[in-house]
């Protein structure tokens, strides 16, 4: 702790970052705020922390595992398509 | 774009004629995509309801589908308003609208306690006051397979959400879709979804946090 102390009082709070976090993993934070993001970043471990959670939160998310349909559901979907094409066919006189 | 543009309007084509095969590849595509959907509103049974008469829609209107909109964002559209028609029936939900209505209290993300309300020791207001601690070593991300008790924590957090945030969450982390295609579906606003989205990651968030923070004052 023997740094001299860095000015922070331009940058972004941890509360800004904390609520620009989902804009920043957008990429739709104009390049100046994007800028000061990273800025914010590069100084703050919390803040590092945080966003890879939120990423982590997002990835834990895409890795669940869905569930499995039943066969039985798509037969009767089936059965759906071919009465609607017969009920096509025959109004295809009119 | 133009590929996916151009794959839909053959479908659609083949469709039209009443080929099966075209049937059965959007069948493959969006099926599972239509029903994990139905299910955010109503019962298992009740999906496959909601499935049965998406798939009929789309069947009855594909002659006047106009392919300004990707045909799978049209497919799981009708399948959100089918799924909402069937929830307001039985009135498994409050309405869709009403929940939209209250959603735009501001909501902070994080409690706001966890920050510095004045500067201290030279550190402005706003920065943490709490900071986060890092998570336990996890599998690597590759390692697609997540213990069953953090897929349960996940759950259970998205399962307490409210409904236009759970929607969107759904859509966009749980079943990968775009950002423009929920903005399709849902008929929002780019902001709008993202604002959603936001206030749903960063609940989940919360929740996984607390359950590893415990964890480790468990001792494991
Ligand atoms: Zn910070």
């Amino acid at each position: 702790m023997t740094n001299e102390p860095l000015d922070l009082t331009g940058m972004l709070t941890c509360q800004e970052v904390v609520e620009l976090v989902t804009t920043y993993h957008e990429h739709l934070l104009p390049p100046e705020e994007h800028q000061r993001f990273e800025a914010h970043l590069a100084i703050c471990p919390p803040c590092r922390t945080y966003v890879a959670q939120i990423a982590q939160t997002v990835r834990m998310m895409g890795a669940l595992t869905a569930e499995q349909e039943s066969a039985e559901g798509t037969l009767v979907l089936l059965d759906l398509f071919r009465d609607w094409k017969r009920g096509r066919t025959l109004s295809d006189t009119d | 774009m133009q590929a996916q543009i151009d794959d839909d309007l053959s479908l659609i084509i083949a469709l039209r004629q009443g080929d099966e095969t075209a049937y059965r590849v959007l069948l493959t595509r969006y099926q599972s995509l239509v029903l994990r959907l139905a299910r955010m509103y109503v019962g298992h049974e009740a999906a496959e309801e909601v499935a049965q008469e998406t798939w009929l829609a789309v069947l009855h209107h594909i002659d006047n589908f106009e392919p300004r909109a990707p045909l799978k964002s049209w497919i799981l559209r009708i399948a959100v308003n089918k799924a909402r028609t069937l929830a307001r029936r039985e009135d498994r939900t409050i309405a869709f609208s009403s929940l939209l209505a209250n959603d735009t209290s501001s909501e902070s993300a994080v409690p706001p306690d966890r920050f510095l309300a004045r500067a201290t020791n030279g550190i402005p207001a706003g920065w943490w006051a709490i900071p986060p601690q890092p998570w336990p070593e996890m599998q690597s991300p590759e390692d697609a397979v997540l213990g069953a008790e953090v897929q349960t924590i996940i759950n259970q957090a998205i399962l307490l959400l409210r409904h236009p945030q759970r929607e969107v969450i759904m859509l966009r982390d749980i079943q990968g879709l775009t950002a423009q295609e929920v903005c399709a579906i849902l008929d929002i606003t780019e902001t709008h979804q993202r604002v959603l989205l936001h206030r749903a990651r960063t609940k989940v968030r919360t929740a996984l946090d607390r359950y590893f923070q415990e964890g480790q004052n468990n001792d494991q």
